[in-house]
């Protein structure tokens, strides 16, 4: 995924940026979108890509919070997966799934009495 | 390499797998008492250690981690691998667990974890990562060449 940062200002006492961030094919143009303040503290300043890359790192978080407020396409809204499906179940659905996926996964375990 | 953890009533299970090399492990986060190996061969030890302990899903397939909780450990896989962690909550929990070869009588203080395959317990065919507590009763077990291991608190 790629994302678009925006800065507006830069407060180098404090280590704060504060940006706008939006997905990389977003139709709504940057300067919509509201302007956070992030941290910069523990950024890499060896380059200004490394740079960059924490600051979207940062921000990815925002872009979330901005599509959680978006609506679904009605074609696009997804299926809810429950255990018992199997691979067969989900052909021809629309299936939602964390992205980048998430680093720890929940191991699925299942209590039985013998 | 994919890491899944899961935690249970008294105890956490983890499972690892991939094609990973390497993997380090640091002692904060280390609760391991026991490394179940399901597939491929590999070796753990103490970074920076010339000891190490070697492991296989034949020969050597049930690694007993304990001397290991105060280190930082490193995980060198010669194939890819598919491994499960049987972890302690609390490091001053101990836990004493085996692989269950033959049926067995059980107590309230332990617990059955199936790594592989679909042994039958009491008529009652468990699938990998199932698990249940024991009670003071006799357990008939037909392994089907499955792996169970049983744990019990200390």
């Amino acid at each position: 995924m790629k994302i678009l940062i925006k800065i507006d200002k830069i407060d180098e006492e404090k280590n704060l940026i504060a940006a706008r961030f939006c997905g990389w094919k977003s139709q709504k143009s940057i300067d919509t979108y509201r302007k956070r303040m992030i941290s910069s503290e523990h950024f890499d300043r060896s380059n200004i890509i490394n740079f960059c890359e924490d600051l979207g790192k940062s921000g990815s978080r925002e872009i979330e919070s901005n599509e959680k407020d978006l609506p679904t396409l009605p074609d696009n809204d997804p299926i809810e997966l429950n255990d018992e499906m199997s691979i067969k179940d989900i052909i021809d659905k629309v299936i939602c799934v964390n992205y980048p996926p998430k680093k720890i996964k929940k191991l699925k375990v299942r209590r039985v009495e013998l | 390499m994919n890491s899944s953890f899961k935690k249970c009533e008294e105890f956490r299970l983890c499972c690892q797998y991939g094609n990973d090399k390497f993997y380090v492990e640091e002692h904060e986060e280390n609760k391991t008492l026991y490394h179940i190996i399901v597939k491929g061969t590999g070796r753990v030890g103490k970074v920076f250690d010339d000891k190490y302990t070697k492991y296989d899903e034949k020969t050597n397939n049930f690694v007993d981690l304990k001397k290991y909780l105060k280190s930082d450990l490193i995980f060198q896989s010669y194939t890819p691998f598919h491994l499960y962690g049987f972890n302690t909550l609390d490091k001053n929990q101990d836990w004493d667990g085996r692989l269950v070869k033959k049926s067995f009588r059980g107590d309230d203080k332990s617990w059955l974890i199936c790594f592989k395959g679909k042994p039958i317990v009491n008529g009652i065919t468990m699938k990998t990562m199932d698990y249940a507590k024991l009670i003071e009763k006799d357990y008939d077990v037909i392994l089907n060449e499955g792996m169970l291991g049983i744990f019990t608190k200390i």
